[in-house]
């Protein structure tokens, strides 16, 4: 728990931190002996010759020096708040560095299950607004939060210096007023997040409304889309107002409070003064001091209830965030490990595999083959077979349930996930590129790789062509987000040509030729077969004439083994490989007849 | 507590606060209430300052009487429990009037939103759309939460308070009226150069926001790649250009803060100096000690107002830029729909074309009937996206129930466009589309929409279980229905294995789903919802070849009496098509029956051969 402390994130810039309060207390401490300054100049800086009518002598040479003391207090005080302005930022500012720095690298080191649970999404927010919010919240607060209750507790001590019999007023409300603030703040947080979540709401289904805009014109839901909104828009304005409400009366019962202090001090202070007719200016003076400190609390106060929302909602936000710092990683990596991959052989021994960690719920059921070092292998299955869960297993993106998988004569869990990983490469199912040029896109699947290792990977995937002959300014061309200028066809295979660059042991293309036309698709697999005879190919296909020609065929059906074998064999004996087989041949057929 | 710095000018401030006031519309006497009760409140505290100085102090000097102070005490009580009942008063306003706006706001938003046409998403990108309803929202919420009744509240305490000034000593008040026009020149300057410091931290923002996001969502690529240190250096980049960009504007902004301070010291211990020897001097006169104490609460009351009012007006200034946001996004130009043909129900039958008709009056009011069929036209139609780029030229065609056309062409040749022209995403440049021979334009974009089925490549989903999903296209549909239309698309035994079935809640527009999962779905809704014309737009691209079949076999009771338009990335699908259109960039170049089109040896015999790339 303590690893999570805000505290925790603030250590890189503790002296920042620690300059800044010092600064804001001396400060505050400046500010509160001003009141006691005047008390002292209004005493002795002029004597009271008549009463009535009143008439006074001054004091010229000490009101003078005491006018001095307080421009040097001036002086102080402005040095003080700059330093106060610049560590407060220096802290501010580091903490949310530091804190989105250490929750990238806690997301970095989450599994891919832990991704699922999180969803994307609410990653990003976690990593973007939550942490504006809490950086600027303590930026904005330190100041008002650490000023409040030194100026309280500062205008107590005076007080009770100045005059036992007026202090008692500020006795009793002081702690009153602790009490209210502490009792409201109990009563703010969990209305506060409720309202939180029920504006995450309003977003999520705005965003969702105008990722599915064609779908919601197309369907003519435009009203239904309106009422839908306007039930979580109305929600959000219910726990708003019940949250806002309670928090503006913060303000009204503070100033109860002072306006009661005041009432209290002339009361007392004038019974007092009418006792003591002798000091009566003496304690007048007394009371204008304490009526001093009595606005300069309030004014503290008032600060701090107007900090007070931003500190529920960064609360609320740090909560999200320790959600992250939270969460186990269920995929336990062995960095220490020295075993090295050797080659490319795979053993699945009765592999089980369910994404709820609930066995009946499994996607993949006592799935047992082997894959020889260096073949070629062909996955097929109907939607929803399991087919892209099955070669995720390999790369430990998720670990089985049951079973165990070996590559190169070792359990996958043996292996450092670095290790695993370096020797796996994969093109996913759905091609994902990132900004930045071609060339920094290619070069992940190896920084290292020089220009013609680069090359020769994009002639094997059959994408040097168009890189150089077609794109605007060949491998230094920018792509946008996500790789959105280029087309499908042209993405998939930039992403195979990643994968290659990695030199792996296996290599794995899940449905990366669904937009290659027959003729590339025919070059890239006769590429891979001859230059890459070494590697161990896992392709999973939709179309039969991907994968006919593989060493071995593996057909999933419903998260099991259908059958393995040739295509020779499987025609023979898999009903469903020939299904497929028959249908997708039929149309050739008939135009090579025609 | 707002935002120190604004996020931005406005560009017109008082017309656009001019029509953020038409928001208070229904609430404008509260609103009244509220600024009259701030000036009472601030009232309350000034004249409460007054009263315990000059009348309870000087009393005490002069008349030393416990039921005169006793007297007092309670009128002083009374003033000042009246400002706190209006504190509590006005926030309590204020807090409802603020939720009721933002209400407002947002609902305006979201039907702005419905109303703009599918143009406008093409050339703006959600993020955009987005930072309305997240930053602008916030800033104005912020704004009128918090900062309308304060900037109104701290400028009458300004006011009020160098009025009490001059009301006990007008050269003594021209000390305080000196170090006031100071601050004010300070904070002009000062905000000048803030709001450059601001730009900069925007966009170091914004730059950080776009990383993190880009990141997290290749972070499976990242993962399998190792490419955890590379992405993390590109990160750290940002991160760290943010904290330096964030330090700077904030320190420049909280310069105020010391400078207002010590002005207000010296302020005060001019003021002092000078009034012990104005008092001494006896030029204070009725006002006396009292007055003296009373002037110099005053003196340090009015420093205060300052940075709070700097604060609220920052807060005012970037909400008014983010209303004038909004607006202009209300101001958009809304979807063309001036048709005056609409879809009503005629019987409680079953199918779709008993049940509906198309209806409208002729020029003597009369009500006329067309019977919906389904029959679509296209006569020599052509469009553009941009001028001058034409993407369709001279397309006709006609397709009739119970017929199936299919078009095939490579990217970008124009496919998907006529499905969206049919369904008038986007206005057509000439020619002409009609349904049951009324032309597009003339029938109310609703009843037109609902009048066709559309099944796209790209299957969303919204928060919510797999049945509500379903049931989106037909809300009132039964367990039954969905259970029915779900074995038609065989997706029903995919949803039985999912942990909580029909049940499971889907997040992120379905983020856990398979693509070709998502397909079924998508092709689930076609079967529930049953008008006569249907589009396939790539509906099964996903899907396994043998899955593809089935599904096909179960959406042919479907199609049967339908107009089906498809459009197939794998030419199995379409081969019993009545007829298959070719596009080439914009033109049809071939079209026939599948056997016609074979025997030409043209273009779709290349693409069927596999000769040529088919995207």
């Amino acid at each position: 728990m303590k690893r999570f402390s805000l505290w925790h994130f603030l250590k890189p810039y503790k002296s920042a931190f620690i300059i800044a309060c010092l600064a804001i207390i001396l400060e505050t401490g400046l500010e509160i002996s001003i009141p006691f300054l005047m008390n002292l100049m209004l005493d002795n800086g002029m004597k009271e010759l008549s009463t009535s009518p009143a008439t006074y002598e001054i004091n010229l040479s000490y009101t003078l020096m005491m006018g001095g003391v307080m421009i040097a207090f001036a002086l102080v005080a402005l040095g003080l708040g700059i330093l106060t302005a610049k560590y407060t930022a220096k802290a501010g500012r580091g903490l949310g560095y530091e804190l989105r720095r250490q929750e990238y690298l806690k997301i970095q080191s989450f599994s891919f299950s832990n991704l699922d649970n999180f969803r994307i999404n609410s990653l990003v927010t976690r990593m973007t607004n939550d942490i504006q919010i809490i950086s600027d919240t303590f930026c904005q607060s330190l100041r008002p939060v650490l000023r409040s209750p030194i100026s309280l507790v500062f205008s107590l001590v005076l007080a009770i210096i100045m005059s036992r019999e007026l202090s008692v007023v500020f006795g009793i409300i002081v702690p009153l007023l602790a009490a209210v603030l502490i009792i409201m703040a109990i009563l703010v947080r969990p209305k506060f997040v409720r309202m939180q979540g029920a504006l995450d709401r309003v977003n999520r289904t705005v965003q969702e409304s105008l990722v599915a805009m064609k779908l919601i014109r197309a369907n003519a839901k435009k009203d239904f889309e309106i009422h839908k909104f306007s039930l979580v828009n109305q929600e959000v304005k219910k726990l708003g107002t019940a949250s806002s409400t309670l928090i503006v009366s913060n303000m009204a019962i503070m100033q109860f409070m002072t306006y009661a202090c005041i009432i209290g001090i002339l009361y007392v202070g004038g019974n007092s003064a009418l006792k003591l007719t002798p000091n009566q200016a003496d304690v007048v003076n007394d009371m204008a001091t304490f009526l001093n400190y009595v606005t300069q609390t309030l004014a503290a106060l008032n600060m701090l209830s107007n900090v007070f929302m931003s500190l529920s909602r960064a609360e609320a936000s740090y909560t999200r965030i320790k959600e992250v710092f939270k969460s186990t990683n269920e995929i336990i990596d062995n960095p220490n490990s020295t075993i090295k991959m050797k080659d490319g052989a795979i053993q699945f021994d009765d592999v089980t595999f369910s994404y709820s960690n609930d066995i009946n719920k499994a996607v993949l059921q006592n799935v047992s083959f082997e894959i020889v070092d260096g073949e070629f292998v062909g996955i097929l299955g109907q939607t929803g077979s399991s087919k892209s869960t099955l070669v995720y297993l390999l790369e430990r993106f998720y670990d089985v349930n049951k079973g165990a998988i070996f590559i190169s004569g070792h359990n996958v869990k043996d292996y450092s996930l670095k290790e695993l990983r370096k020797n796996i490469a994969i093109s996913f199912q759905s091609p994902r590129l990132f900004t930045g040029t071609v060339k920094e896109n290619l070069l992940w699947g190896d920084s290292n790789a020089t220009d013609e290792e680069i090359i020769e990977a994009c002639k094997i995937a059959c994408c040097y062509d168009f890189i150089v002959n077609k794109l605007p300014d060949g491998f230094n061309t920018q792509l946008g987000q996500t790789g959105s200028n280029v087309s499908g066809g042209q993405r998939q295979r930039l992403c195979i040509a990643r994968a290659i660059l990695r030199k792996p042991k296996i290599l794995i293309l899940d449905d990366s030729f669904s937009a290659l036309d027959r003729v590339t698709e025919g070059q890239v697999k006769k590429n891979l077969r001859e230059k890459l005879s070494h590697m161990t190919k896992i392709v999973i296909a939709q179309k039969v004439s991907t994968i006919q020609d593989a060493d071995k065929i593996i057909v999933l059906n419903e998260g099991k083994i259908n059958s393995i074998g040739t295509s020779e064999e499987l025609l023979k004996t898999d009903q469903i490989y020939r299904d497929i087989y028959n249908l997708q041949n039929e149309g050739l057929k008939d135009a090579c007849s025609n | 507590m707002p935002a120190a710095t604004s996020g931005g000018k406005p560009e017109n401030f008082f017309k656009t606060m001019k029509r953020l006031f038409g928001y208070f519309h229904g609430r404008r006497w509260l609103i009244c209430l509220v600024v009259v009760l701030v000036i009472y409140s601030s009232l309350a505290n000034i004249l409460g300052t007054y009263f315990s100085g000059v009348v309870v102090i000087n009393g005490l000097i002069d008349d030393p009487n416990s039921s005169t102070l006793v007297k007092q005490v309670l009128m002083l009580g009374g003033i000042y429990l009246a400002g706190v009942i209006a504190n509590f008063i006005y926030c309590q306003s204020m807090v409802r009037i603020t939720q009721y706006v933002i209400y407002k706001v947002r609902m305006d938003l979201v039907s702005k939103i419905q109303e703009l046409p599918i143009a406008y998403f093409d050339t703006h990108t959600h993020g955009e759309i987005m930072s309305y309803f997240t930053n602008d929202i916030e800033t104005l919420f912020m704004a009128l939460n918090d900062s309308f009744a304060n900037i109104i509240l701290s400028f009458a305490n300004i006011v009020g308070t160098i009025v009490m000034l001059f009301i006990i000593n007008v050269p003594l008040t021209l000390i305080v009226i000196f170090f006031i026009i100071l601050m004010f020149v300070y904070m002009f300057l000062n905000s000048k150069r803030a709001q450059k410091f601001f730009k900069v931290q925007q966009k170091s923002l914004a730059d950080v926001n776009s990383v993190v996001e880009e990141e997290l969502s290749g972070m499976k690529v990242e993962k399998a790649f190792n490419h955890e240190e590379e992405s993390y250096k590109k990160f750290t980049q940002a991160n760290t250009n943010w904290r330096n960009a964030a330090e700077n504007a904030f320190f420049c902004t909280q310069m105020n803060i010391p400078f207002f301070v010590s002005l207000s010291y010296f302020n005060f211990s001019i003021s002092a100096v000078v009034g012990i020897i104005f008092l001494c001097n006896g030029y204070l006169g009725a006002a006396g000690f009292g007055g003296l104490t009373s002037y110099l609460v005053y003196v340090r009351q009015s420093a205060q107002p300052f940075n709070f009012f700097t604060m609220h007006v920052n807060a005012i200034l970037a909400a008014a830029a983010g209303a004038e946001r909004i607006f202009k996004f209300l101001d958009e130009k809304a979807e063309e729909d001036e048709g005056h043909v609409s879809l009503i129900k005629i019987s409680d039958a079953d199918s779709f074309e008993e049940r509906y008709a198309w209806s409208y009056q002729d020029e003597n009011g009369k009500n006329m009937h067309i019977p919906l069929r389904g029959v679509i036209k296209f006569d020599d139609v052509c469009f553009s996206y941009v001028p001058n780029k034409p993407i369709l030229k001279h397309v006709s065609f006609e397709a009739y129930p119970g017929k199936k056309v299919a078009f095939v062409g490579s990217t970008g040749a124009g496919k998907t466009t006529i499905i969206s022209l049919l369904a008038r995403f986007y206005p057509i440049d000439s020619g002409s589309i009609t349904y049951d021979g009324i032309d597009i334009r003339d029938i109310k974009l609703e009843s037109l929409r609902r009048a066709i089925s559309m099944v796209t490549q790209d299957t969303h989903l919204f928060s919510g279980t797999i049945a509500d999903n379903i049931r989106y296209v037909r809300w009132h549909s039964s367990e039954e229905e969905i259970l029915a239309a779900s074995k038609n698309s065989y997706a029903d035994s995919f949803i039985r294995k999912l942990p909580q079935g029909y049940e499971t809640i889907l997040h992120d527009d379905g983020a856990n789903l398979s693509e070709g999962q998502r397909q079924l779905l998508g092709l689930t809704r076609a079967s529930l919802n049953k008008p006569p014309v249907m589009i396939l737009d790539e509906a099964t691209s996903n899907i396994d070849t043998r899955s593809e079949v089935l599904i096909h076999k179960g959406l042919e009771s479907l199609m049967k009496k339908r107009t089906v338009l498809v459009i197939a990335h794998r030419l199995s699908t379409i081969k019993d098509a009545d007829e298959i259109i070719v596009l080439d960039t914009g033109n049809i170049i071939e079209r026939g029956t599948q056997d016609e089109l074979l025997a030409k040896k043209g273009a779709y015999y290349d693409l069927y051969t596999g000769k040529r790339e088919l995207q």
